[in-house]
């Protein structure tokens, strides 16, 4: 991880580096910049200009996603973390669903962590309307809700589920399906296209390709981060570089934060409590055309959070999809041949596991996590309820991707048969998406890396913002949480700074 | 690490068998035509940005199914000894395999397969994926935001 020193060294100096450019960093450069703060953003990965970004699956994958999205926990049953690597970092491959940090999470945040200071309900009543404003948060209009989310809106409906069409940083979106690969007309606001803009309006400035590899300390203080220049073909280190600057913020997502930190030398909790939002998907097959290719690529969602998960309508680009038909030779072929014919769905999990980030070999982090049974419980009464809902909206074919199931359902009665039994950990296909933890607030020191400001215990100069904070998941989507609270966050430190200049 | 050139003969042929390529196919069937999809490339490609366990377990997954004629009583022969049929017959064997790993890397070539596959143009417009956009059938496109059109 640590590449090899070449060349020679390239100096830079600011008065707050950011270290990445997702839904923390930009946010946080945004509002500093805006402030009158002298800024600079690091980011690993490259600018991907809309017009410039692969639009195959192939080239997508490897543009803008951590290792071409192979990234995995460790284990017999590894699970993939999808994470952007690029400008927006996670927000530039999401589908921009939009949930305001639930009441019952900010009250137990405050009750049990301390964060009242972040999270006082008027400061962040404002907060979210300027985000919701800036980034065009609306609800999925029916005109693009296409046929995949609606036809989980017409399962919803016959079995009287609470389904609602989602509320998206895309309030112009025009249907393209292509939120993975990047917005091609640039309606999702995400980061790259939104604050990381704005905050070079505002003067921050951005370099790419600049991954960071360790806080730079000199006598037990952080003066700023050292890192390394990444070639943009191979994605190897080339050069090395350094930043001095008065005040550090990490905001590398919660794998990478945790990882800068660690081979910092920092201990205690970094790495620890991290958690996910696990999830899987079903397709079916359907006598009608779904189409897929049109509408918004996640537009609508069943929340369950009573019962611990959330169904959500997800398109797949069709090099995607292909892998979840059953069958090899003909049987597969003929599936493929009617492409416009399936549904995919997926459920998350608000899991109760706690995982952790190490230093792996070469400082490389390793994520290490296993669902508990209650867990895996909650995974196989959402993946039921999924099918349930496939066949009651006319499915006629259902792939379960479950082993130990058969590879087709054809009805309810043959879901039944299967339902009862209990699945097993290597049996789902889990995948995680949404991350939280292993950087956590709060007030005791013993039980947080940061305060309930973002400011390090350790050192006073040194910040993380994204959602490597959090205590805890949350049981809804996450960015607009990690937006808001660290915008609170970097206008407290705004604050501080001028005091500081004043002083 | 480069793929070699035999790692890159097992990879067209395994690849083909999950999804045989024809001049004739069956009313609604997608099959490549011969020599449609290059998947050595890409394989090559996504090989290059995975992280180090993901590429040893693509290359761990040719290997194993590359020499499974041996362990599943086929003969001493590579799958490049089979013939199409065989090999495909073979794959959905593997696939339904009783050990997970074989299941799991077998599954992780078909994942490969299909994005190759569906990467090809003309083979994503014979898939009927974008028939409604090919069909030149009007979509109905918001373009302004709700906010606005209710002025």
């Amino acid at each position: 991880m640590i590449g090899p020193w070449r060349k020679k060294i390239q100096d830079e100096r600011a008065e707050v580096v950011i270290v990445g450019t997702g839904a923390g960093g930009a946010t946080a450069a945004r509002v500093l910049a805006e402030k009158g703060i002298d800024v600079l953003m690091l980011e690993e990965g490259p600018r991907l200009h809309t017009k410039n970004r692969p639009r195959d699956i192939i080239g997508a994958l490897s543009s803008a996603m951590r290792g071409a999205g192979t990234q995995t926990t460790a284990g017999l049953a590894p699970m993939p973390l999808m994470q952007g690597s690029c400008v927006g970092g996670s927000t530039a491959i999401n589908s921009g669903i939009i949930w305001r940090l639930p009441e019952d999470v900010r009250e137990d945040w405050i009750k049990n962590h301390g964060l009242a200071p972040l999270l006082e309900r008027s400061e962040m009543d404002r907060i979210y309307e300027t985000i919701e404003d800036e980034l065009e948060v609306e609800t999925t209009g029916d005109d693009v809700l296409g046929g995949n989310a609606a036809m989980m809106r017409r399962a919803s409906d016959l079995m009287g589920l609470p389904g609602k069409s989602m509320e998206r940083n895309a309030g112009r979106c025009e249907g393209s399906s292509q939120c993975l690969q990047g917005c091609p007309n640039e309606r999702r606001r995400s980061m790259d296209v939104s604050f990381v803009p704005t905050a070079q309006r505002f003067g921050a400035r951005l370099q790419t390709l600049r991954r960071v590899d360790r806080l730079w300390i000199e006598r037990g203080k952080v003066v700023g981060v050292l890192g390394s220049v990444m070639d943009p073909e191979t994605r190897k280190p080339e050069a090395r570089f350094r930043v001095r600057a008065e005040h550090v913020v990490v905001s590398a997502g919660v794998v990478h934060t945790p990882g800068i930190l660690l081979r910092s030398g920092m201990r205690g909790m970094v790495g620890r409590r991290f958690q996910a939002h696990p999830g899987a998907a079903i397709v079916g097959q359907f006598p009608e055309p779904v189409r897929m290719t049109f509408g918004a690529t996640q537009g609508y969602e069943v929340p369950l959070r009573h019962l611990g998960y959330k169904l959500e309508s997800l398109s797949l680009p069709p090099e995607l999809l292909a892998a979840r038909l059953p069958g090899v030779g003909k049987e597969w072929q003929k599936r493929m041949g009617m492409m416009d014919h399936y549904a995919q769905w997926c459920a998350q999990v608000r899991m109760q596991a706690k995982g952790r980030i190490y230093s792996g070999p070469g400082g490389a982090p390793i994520a290490v996590y296993e669902p508990t049974s209650d867990d895996l419980r909650k995974a196989q009464e959402a993946m039921v309820l999924l099918m349930r809902m496939m066949f009651r909206a006319g499915a006629t074919e259902v792939y379960p991707g479950i082993t130990g199931l058969p590879e087709v359902l054809t009805s309810e009665a043959m879901l039944d048969e299967h339902a009862h039994r209990k699945w097993k950990r290597g049996a789902i296909h889990l995948v995680a998406s949404h991350l939280f933890g292993t950087a956590v607030a709060g007030h005791d020191p013993k039980q947080s890396v940061v305060d309930p400001t973002l400011t390090s215990h350790k050192y006073r100069n040194l910040s993380v913002m994204d959602a490597s904070v959090f205590p805890t998941n949350l049981g809804v989507n996450p960015q607009h949480s990690i937006n808001a609270i660290v915008w609170r966050a970097a206008e407290l430190l705004a604050d501080v700074r001028k005091r500081s200049k004043a002083a | 690490m480069k793929l070699t050139s035999p790692e890159k003969k097992w990879i067209q042929s395994i690849f083909e068998s999950f999804a045989p390529p024809s001049t004739i196919t069956e009313e609604g069937e997608l099959a490549p035509a011969p020599g449609e999809v290059d998947y050595a490339d890409d394989f090559a490609v996504l090989n290059r940005h995975a992280t180090p366990v993901a590429k040893l377990g693509l290359r761990a997954a040719v290997v194993m199914i590359a020499t499974s004629p041996v362990w599943t009583g086929r003969g001493l022969k590579s799958v490049n000894g089979l013939s199409r049929e065989e090999r495909t017959e073979l794959l959905g064997e593997l696939s339904a395999h009783s050990n997970a790993a074989v299941r799991e890397l077998t599954w992780l070539l078909k994942v490969q397969t299909g994005m190759a596959l569906l990467g090809v143009d003309d083979i994503r417009r014979r898939s009927r994926y974008d028939k409604e956009r090919d069909s030149g059938t009007p979509i109905k496109l918001r373009i302004k935001k709700k906010s606005e059109s209710a002025k």
